[in-house]
């Protein structure tokens, strides 16, 4: 196991890797601080894996599932709750964390998230079906999740292995 | 002999006539004519005036009065049509109707003369599947003034009407209850054309003019289709209006009408504070007159005595989970052991023994065989028990909602049965009172629970499970009206049955309502105002689920009582109660 960033990702980015490098002086990244260009590629496999993650969101929250599929390895992968609407990402608020395996080739990304669930009341009595002939009958409620990515490096960039939340 | 004029059947059991286009044109060419009319001679407003409305996304309107009662207007710059009129005024409000001739067609303009702001309403007949159905269109504008630009404000739609309750008695002697629970529909008791019995429901608009003056609409859709609209002066509690549409003898009512009330009281709003919107409801598409309207019979499918009977087959007794009690109560198993017999006035005689939490038997008085069935009991205060099975050897397929007090050795039932004479799916209720005989139960004489006023007029909200929840408006001694809440929590749709209410202790009340001509399902719950919970069983019979008993659970909140106890006394013109 390798590298792991659990602090300011935006001030890392933004400050490059030495002002941010001690949040985690006690992780192997010091290492990794002396091998700058190895460090450089691992911020840009950060954020090819942050970019998606965003656009899976993306998709899930419009509709596209087939299109949240194909950022899979294996499509049939994507297996979403049967109720969930949309996830709204929270890495701008809070912190994400990457870890990468030795090989640089595998890596998991989680990082907070607000998952929003949508319940289609069945109309198995009057009051329900009523708020169905309103254009109601659908309750929502949000979550605070954290969500998890294990994703491989593919011969066409970063690809999704499984989705899952960690709580 | 002359006396209150009950009607043979309520407006959910008439056969309202399907009238044709011919029909109603006929009925409408002398009424285009002369005007509405009314029951005060039309006042003089608008003789001798002429002015032009303008709408934002509608006609434009250009009126000449030539009488009192004669009027010419021009739609969109077309050719003159003349035809009658009347006009009435309310302080700074005026609103004028007519139709238009050789048409279905007609509108209703009210002014605010103070702020030359108009609202129009443009009514037609035969717009939906039922022609007798009045549709409306509403276009908010302006009073054209030359050489003055246009006001910028507008008439809006609104809920700041929701909530409140008048008794209004019309110059032509008319008396109604008219509640406004929601504001997408209303709620409306007709004293004197039917006396009072049964309220009803229609889809209603509420526009605001002024922070006292508004205008509310509704349509008797699935009924009369007739259309009634009036101004209302909240402070003063005076109204003008006029009603348009066909009566259950298909005579064509066309008249206004001027009328004073009574404040009957306020009930809670649930929407956020600051949210006054309205249009609470919006039109599923666009389109002229377009509006969400609940029409139960369109949906539920009705099924004949032999189907009836083969769903009673297999019934569903307390299975699964309900969503109409997900916030109910855990059962009690507090019967298992108990054995008694429950002696009905002037009805059956109820021998049981509860062998388990979900399982009892039970055999009429007299009777060889027990019967097993499944039950199960709530207790909803200390001693007072609700339960209830189906009596599977009854021909309609009855079943006993069960009220005990073991206390006061008082027991209630509400027998539910299929097979009505209107719809074999759709359920009855008869009301039994008695008494619980037993080891240690000394029953009285006399005593019996009793129907009671305490509910009527109050409104309660009945959270079943997230995103499920009603309003129960009792409007009168017989009534439940149910109000559907949006996802705002403005109150939307609205519906309502028969009923019936029973006291069990203070604050502890036995209630039913039946979904006549709405899905026929009979719902009868335990109220409990103190813990502000019920627990109650559901009977339904659908093509889908077949016969089934399910639980009621739900939360409470008081959303008001109106004051209307004293609209149902028994009075005639020769004594009173």
């Amino acid at each position: 196991m390798t590298a792991r960033n659990t602090a300011d990702r935006r001030a890392f980015l933004k400050g490059g890797a030495l002002i941010a490098a001690p949040v985690a002086v006690s992780m192997p990244i010091l290492a990794q601080a002396a091998e700058p260009v190895a460090e450089s590629e691992r911020i840009e496999d950060e954020r090819a894996i942050a970019r998606l993650r965003a656009r899976l969101l993306s998709r899930i929250n419009t509709g596209d599932h087939a299109g949240a599929s194909g950022l899979f390895l294996d499509a049939r992968a994507l297996a979403l709750e049967d109720d969930l609407e949309s996830i709204r990402d929270l890495l701008e608020s809070e912190t994400s964390v990457f870890d990468f395996r030795a090989d640089q080739h595998r890596a998991v990304m989680s990082g907070p998230c607000v998952v929003g669930y949508a319940k289609t009341l069945p109309q198995d009595c009057t009051f329900a079906a009523m708020a169905h002939a309103q254009g109601s009958g659908i309750t929502r409620h949000e979550v605070h999740r954290i969500l998890s990515l294990d994703c491989i490096r593919s011969q066409d960039g970063w690809k999704i292995a499984r989705f899952s939340f960690l709580d | 002999m002359a006396g209150t004029p009950y009607p043979q059947e309520q407006y959910n059991r008439i056969a309202w006539t399907k009238l044709s286009d011919a029909q109603i044109l006929a009925a409408l060419r002398p009424a285009a004519s002369v005007g509405p009319t009314g029951a005060v001679p039309p006042a003089s407003i608008f003789a001798g005036k002429s002015f032009r409305i303008v709408t934002d996304d509608g006609p434009v309107l250009s009126y000449s009065f030539a009488s009192v009662d004669q009027l010419s207007v021009r739609e969109n710059g077309g050719a003159a049509q003349s035809c009658g009129y009347r006009a009435l005024k309310l302080d700074e409000i005026t609103l004028l109707t007519h139709l238009l001739p050789g048409t279905a067609r007609g509108y209703a303009v009210v002014i605010d003369n103070h702020a030359r702001l108009a609202t129009v309403f443009e009514l037609w007949f035969g717009g939906y599947d039922d022609k007798r159905e009045v549709m409306r269109a509403i276009y908010y504008g302006y009073v054209d003034q030359p050489g003055t630009s246009a006001p910028t404000g507008r008439h809006v739609t609104t809920n700041r009407m929701e909530g409140k309750a008048f008794h209004w008695t019309q110059d032509n002697g008319i008396e109604t209850l008219e509640f406004y629970p929601t504001a997408a529909y209303s709620h409306f008791v007709e004293l004197t054309r039917t006396g009072g019995e049964l309220g009803f429901c229609g889809p209603s608009d509420y526009i605001r003019m002024s922070e006292e003056a508004y205008i509310y609409t509704r349509t008797e859709c699935e009924f009369s289709g007739i259309f009634t609209l009036y101004v209302v002066n909240l402070n003063r509690i005076e109204q003008i209006g006029f009603r348009l549409g066909f009566d259950k003898d298909d005579k064509l009512e066309y008249y206004m009408f001027r009328g004073v009330g009574e404040w009957l009281g306020q009930l809670a709003q649930f929407e956020k504070f600051g949210d006054v919107k309205g249009d609470v409801v919006p039109p599923e598409k666009p389109g002229k007159g377009a509006r969400r309207v609940y029409r139960p019979m369109k949906t539920w499918k009705t099924m004949t005595r032999a189907q009836v009977a083969e769903a009673a087959r297999r019934p569903q007794v307390f299975e699964g989970e309900s969503q109409m009690a997900h916030n109910g109560e855990l059962p009690s198993d507090k019967l298992v052991g108990k054995a008694f017999t429950l002696r009905y006035d002037a009805g059956p005689v109820m021998e049981y023994r509860f062998d388990a939490s979900d399982k009892l038997r039970w055999r009429r008085e007299g009777g060889t065989n027990w019967i097993t069935a499944r039950y199960r009991a709530w207790e909803s205060a200390p001693g007072v028990f609700i339960f209830g099975h189906l009596l599977e050897d009854e021909p309609n397929h009855d079943c006993h909602s069960v009220v005990i007090d073991l206390d006061h050795a008082l027991v209630t039932c509400f027998n539910g049965f299929l097979n009505t004479p209107y719809i074999a799916n759709e359920a009855g209720a008869r009301t039994l009172f008695g008494v619980i005989e037993g080891e240690g139960l000394v029953p009285p004489k006399f005593r019996r629970h009793e129907r009671t006023d305490e509910l009527l007029g109050r409104a309660l909200t009945w959270n079943y499970a997230p995103g499920l929840t009603s309003m129960h408006l009792y409007s009168t001694p017989r009534t439940v009206s149910w109000i559907i809440f949006t996802d705002a929590n403005a109150g939307g749709m609205e519906w309502s049955g028969s009923g019936d209410f029973v006291k069990i202790r203070d604050q502890l009340y036995f209630a039913y309502w039946l979904e006549e001509a709405c899905n026929g399902t009979l719902g009868t719950i335990l109220i409990n105002m103190r813990t502000m919970h019920d627990a109650g069983i559901g009977y339904h019979c659908d093509e889908e689920r077949g016969l089934s008993l399910g639980p009621i659970g739900a939360h409470s909140r008081h959303a008001g009582k109106f004051d209307i106890t004293r609209f149902y006394d028994i009075e005639t013109g020769r004594s009173r109660a």
